[in-house]
């Protein structure tokens, strides 16, 4: 019986892990991961392919214009790149993405 | 990344490359004075909610590389931000690691007050006494942090905990350190008589008046029988009565908004205490005694002690009503016994009588002249012992 249950719980932790993998910080996951959230902010820029999604009411209104949407503004095709490379613009990964590959 | 932004952060989707950009700034409560600290003298800034915003109050005031600031989780749902500061080679480490593991260790959903908190990772938490003192006062919080304590406080709450604490401690505020020292040693004093009286005056009436009628004298003996010659309970049940009354006007008056509380205030002390005595519900020096027991009660700077206290009252009333000055030793002796026992992080809570270090109590009953501040509390055990010297 406790042979069984062991090996049960190492199957769904081994499933959970495959789940984990899969997991990766995109736009989709991160709109399904807020999804029924009403106070959710998302802003598109299709011209240089950007979406930000943020919580309005968390976020400082004088650091956003001047960190994101001033840049964001005067961006086009040939210079986002080396706009994203300033240092406010981390690069972001998801954490259950590294536990992942933590965990093989 | 879900994680960022939940904590303010934008999150900034490009191509198959996702960036973070901390902007986080909510709506904040502007700083204002304290509520339940309130100094005469001195600053009268008060932390707020937001902790950037106290931390910043805290670095103003002590621009040295040396405080450090650990950041915790805390909430399997919540996910709050816990902070740990101390200064390094001034604070104990041993400290610093404990106070760390503990909240790492804690299991809880959701915590929502840095007074929350530390109720989850205290030494004694069936005991009715803190062992963690809290302040919103950035001046005490930086005193302390010089003193080799270590603070900790939840982002969201306007409260910051130092550790280890002392009994002693509590009876401490800031005035006493912003007034000529013999003026903060007498006030400092009085908190500690004040502190006496809470617990005994209204107990020591009923124990004379229930068992010790010899201990009264003569001319004084006529006029209480005088007064509570109407009066048809046993002076136990008319103490509680009183006391419950007082309760229930505090509990009121600190729930309602200011005006009304005062109109309470006023009308529970003068109207509902005139009435009970011309009523024979209670004699007119018990209401003397449960109200200057009130009024002693609130001189003691810390609310949760002051609480802690009120409560302890009420224990001991009974014991005088049911075993006289016997029962009332015995209650006494217990607490005594009790807060012997406690420890604060590990530190003993009597420190510096019990311990006994009789270098620390130029601080304790007293507030000594600064010139003779010349080292840390040695609750604090701290590496660097001697004041106005920094290692490098």
């Amino acid at each position: 019986m406790f042979k069984k249950n062991k090996r049960k719980k190492l199957l769904d932790s081994q499933k959970s892990s495959a789940n984990q993998l899969d997991t990766k910080p995109t736009l989709d996951h991160t709109l399904m991961e807020f999804a029924e959230c009403a106070d959710l902010t998302t802003r598109t820029y299709p011209e240089i392919k950007v979406d930000l999604v943020f919580f309005e009411h968390l976020v400082d209104d004088s650091k956003i214009n001047n960190d994101v949407f001033i840049p964001l503004a005067e961006a086009n095709q040939e210079n986002i790149t080396r706009i994203l490379s300033q240092s406010q613009y981390k690069p972001a990964k998801d954490s259950r993405f590294d536990q992942g590959y933590l965990i093989g | 990344m879900i994680k960022g932004i939940l904590s303010g952060n934008v999150a900034l989707f490009h191509e198959s490359d996702t960036y973070i950009v901390d902007v986080y700034g909510p709506a904040a409560r502007a700083i204002e004075q304290s509520q339940t600290e309130t100094v005469i003298t001195g600053p009268h800034d008060a932390f707020t909610e937001q902790a950037n915003s106290n931390l910043s109050l805290i670095r103003e005031r002590l621009k040295s590389s040396h405080l450090k600031v650990i950041k915790l989780e805390v909430g399997e749902v919540a996910k709050s931000n816990a902070y740990i500061l101390y200064i390094k080679d001034i604070a104990n480490m041993d400290y610093v690691n404990e106070l760390a593991s503990r909240i790492k260790a804690m299991e809880i959903d959701t915590v929502y007050d840095t007074n929350m908190l530390i109720q989850c990772i205290d030494d004694n938490p069936s005991s009715i006494f803190p062992q963690f003192i809290s302040t919103e006062r950035p001046d005490t919080a930086v005193s302390k942090l010089s003193d080799g304590k270590v603070l900790c406080f939840l982002d969201g709450s306007p409260s910051i905990v130092s550790v280890p604490a002392s009994f002693f401690e509590f009876f401490t505020s800031s005035d006493d350190y912003y007034q000529r020292w013999a003026i903060g040693s007498a006030t400092r004093l009085l908190r500690l008589v004040a502190f006496i009286i809470t617990i005994t005056f209204t107990a020591v009436y009923v124990s004379i008046t229930t068992f010790h009628y010899e201990m009264i004298p003569e001319h004084l003996l006529l006029s209480l029988t005088e007064s509570r010659n109407r009066v048809p309970f046993p002076p136990l049940y008319e103490a509680l009565l009183m006391e419950t009354t007082i309760e229930l006007l505090r509990e009121a008056g600190a729930r309602l908004p200011t005006k009304i509380g005062q109109t309470i205030g006023i009308v529970g002390g003068i109207v509902i205490g005139q009435s009970a005595v011309q009523a024979g519900f209670t004699s007119n020096i018990l209401v003397i005694a449960v109200a200057s027991s009130a009024i002693a009660s609130f001189v003691v700077p810390n609310y949760v002690m002051s609480a802690s206290i009120r409560l302890v009252r009420f224990g001991l009333i009974i014991l005088a009503g049911l075993l006289g000055n016997f029962g009332l030793a015995a209650g006494i002796a217990a607490v005594v016994i009790h807060l012997s026992g406690l420890t604060s992080l590990g530190s003993s809570y009597l420190s510096p009588v019990a311990p006994f270090h009789s270098s620390d109590w130029k601080d304790v009953f007293i507030r000594a002249p600064f010139s003779l501040f010349t080292r840390r509390p040695s609750q604090s055990k701290s590496p660097n012992k001697i004041r106005n010297k920094m290692r490098k």
